[in-house]
This record gives structure tokens, sequence and C-alpha cells, in this order.
């Protein structure tokens, strides 16, 4: 059996010293300036995330289940949805990327999913981009059902993996 | 504000802040953030390459950052690299990275990077103040096992595994959870399950 050398290295914690200094702002001060800075980029990033979608759409429009290239690249629009969807009130639309970046992942080793998989995420996030239409039960329903879709995906692989 | 107190202080004018983000669109959250919070003027990073310039030439008191950085190098190879190749004191700098999807094939370079938080994104506002005060108060050694290096782990794990335990334990009165291990609550085939949900689907957007 190898001996594993532990080393320990006390630090000093900078920042600790640095946010004690007089002056700065209420924490609470800090809240109000983030969350109204964040609104000033709102338009821009909810936009985005509609050319995201969009892009997802028309990726999954050709014929056949995508292949390797095509799912890297639906990995990545999603993956950049996941990072700000949520932040502007489209909880929704990120959990449906978020899905779609784990089916993509888990399906990874077994030849990848299907193109039917990738469109119900498509129709998904068009539908959950609108909270408002859907309502609270209908949004509930789409991500249950993307979560079914999961467990599908993760069966299959398993079942793979097994055989 | 749980976990805040509102009438609390910050100062991080003079804090030097690194924001490491290719992405422009997560990049603008985060920055919007930082100015929130009264960060003067963070080092903005688009590349790897540019991150690795600031941190070898200026005093860094935190750093923030995607996971996803640059192609083929992700944010756990870039800790990594901070921390083992970056000469003191930068090397101990607190960072937070923001994670969106991680593959399956990152999840133990996550663990064994040696960052001092992964926050899942979206991250809110409170959370992220949360953080940053928590890494500034806390006093952790770092630990080198050779295969990790960074801020010592073991009351982090204790204290995640002590979460844990709650939430997996039934709520009092509720009964105790199903087997983790009974088959999902699927059918044999994936094909008709999928066509049945985008029918719904399209009822649904009609």
């Amino acid at each position: 059996m190898t001996d594993v050398v532990v080393r320990h290295i006390p630090v000093k914690n900078r920042l600790a010293s640095l946010i004690k200094v007089p002056g700065g702002k209420k924490l609470k001060d800090a809240v109000a300036d983030a969350e109204r800075n964040l609104e000033a980029v709102r338009p821009d990033c909810v936009g985005r995330i509609d050319e995201l979608i969009y892009e997802i759409q028309l990726l999954s429009g050709a014929v056949g289940d995508p292949g390797l290239e095509t799912r890297q690249r639906l990995y990545d629009l999603a993956n950049q949805i996941v990072s700000i969807a949520g932040t502007f009130s489209l909880p929704g639309v990120g959990r449906a990327a978020y899905s779609l970046c784990e089916m993509i992942d888990c399906t990874i080793e077994t030849g990848g999913c299907t193109r039917g998989e990738v469109l119900v995420h498509v129709e998904s996030l068009q539908l959950l981009r609108h909270p408002e239409r859907l309502g609270a039960a209908g949004e509930a329903a789409v991500l249950d059902g993307l979560a079914k879709i999961i467990r599908h995906a993760q069966v299959r692989v398993e079942r793979a993996a097994i055989a | 504000m749980a976990g805040l107190n509102p009438e609390g202080w910050i100062n991080m004018e003079a804090a030097a802040v690194l924001l490491l983000d290719p992405n422009p669109f997560s990049q603008q959250v985060a920055k919007q953030i930082l100015f929130g919070f009264g960060v003067r003027a963070p080092f903005i990073c688009n590349t790897v390459a540019e991150a690795q310039e600031i941190l070898t030439s200026r005093e860094v008191n935190l750093v923030l950052m995607s996971d996803v950085v640059d192609g083929d190098t992700t944010g756990f190879d870039f800790v990594s690299w901070l921390r083992r190749h970056v000469p003191e004191p930068n090397c101990f700098t607190p960072v937070m990275v923001l994670s969106g999807h991680s593959k399956r094939a990152n999840i133990q370079a996550a663990r064994d990077c040696g960052a001092n938080f992964i926050l899942a994104k979206p991250v809110s506002v409170r959370v992220m103040l949360e953080r940053v005060l928590w890494v500034a108060r806390e006093n952790r050694p770092f630990v080198d096992t050779g295969k990790y290096l960074g801020p010592e782990r073991r009351f982090h794990d204790d204290e995640k595994n002590k979460a844990r335990r709650r939430r997996n334990d039934p709520p009092e009165g509720a009964e105790a959870a199903p087997d983790a291990g009974a088959a999902p609550d699927v059918a044999a085939d994936a094909d008709p399950h999928t066509e049945a949900f985008a029918q719904g689907l399209r009822r649904m957007n009609s």
C-alpha cells in the first residue's frame, strides 16, 4: 500500500480583509443594485434565448437522427440557454434546455438520441417560452413529459450497456 | 433575505475580481451582478489565454468563471492549472465556478479541480452574494494530496452529506421514499412514448 502524503497549507484570505474596509454598500442595496442591473440587460438576453431556440429548431429540422456534430452543436446551444433563462423569469425554458443537454449527454455512448427526442424538446422550448399562455399546470405537464423522455433514454442506455 | 443580513455591509470596491466566460450573454449576467455588488473594474476575460495573462501578472482576489471556457479546455482544467502552476498568492485565490449542464465525463474533474464552490446556473443574485461572503469569511487551509490541490474539503463534504441526508429523509408523517433501485415508470419502447408526448405538445400548441 502506498502512503499518500497530505500537505496542509495555511492560506491568508485576502478577500476577507478587503470586503471589511469601511465603505461599500449594505447587502440589501447590493442585491437591489444587481437586480436592477440585470433588468437593464433583460431585453438583449431574452432576445438571445429566442435566437438560440430558433437555431435549435433549424438544426433539428434535418431528416434522420442527428449525427455527432449536430448533437454537439445542439448541446452547446441548449447549454447557453441553461446559463441565462432562469435569470430572466424563464425557468421552464432553462429546465427544458437542461433536459436536452442531459438527453444528448446520457445517450452519447449508445449512438445518440433520436430526431423525435430532439423535436419534443424543441416544441417544449417553444411552449415554455410563453409561460403566461401555458399556465403553471401546463408548464408542469410539459416538464414532466420531458422527464419521462429522459428516463426512457436512460433505460435504453442501461439496457445497451447490459447487452 | 434568507441567509443574508440585509443590514450587513460589503465593500468590493478594492477587490480585484477576474471573470472568465467566453459566452457574451452569461458573461453579461455575471458582470452586472458584480457591478451591483460594488466591484469597480473586474478583469473581464473571454479566453483562457487572457485569464492566464492576468493571473500571472496581477494580484487577483476572487475568480468567477464558467465551466465552459475554451474549446476542449473545461473550466475545471483551468482551475487545476491555476492551483498547480500559478505562483503565490494567486494560486490560493478563491474560485467560484458557474456550471450549466455538466457532462458525465466532467463530474470527477469538477470534484477534484480545487474550486471553492461550483454553483449551478442560473445563480440568483442572493445566492451569489451569499457565496461571495462565504468565501470571504472562510478560513480553510489548502491541502495537497498529489492528486488534489485546493481548499480542504472535509468540512464541505460533511455539510453536504448532512444536507443530502436531510433531503432524502422522508418528512415527518410521510412514508419512506420508494426504493431507489426500482424500475422507472416507463414502457419498454421509447419511440411510442416520445410520439405520444409530441402529440400532446402539438395539442397544447394548437
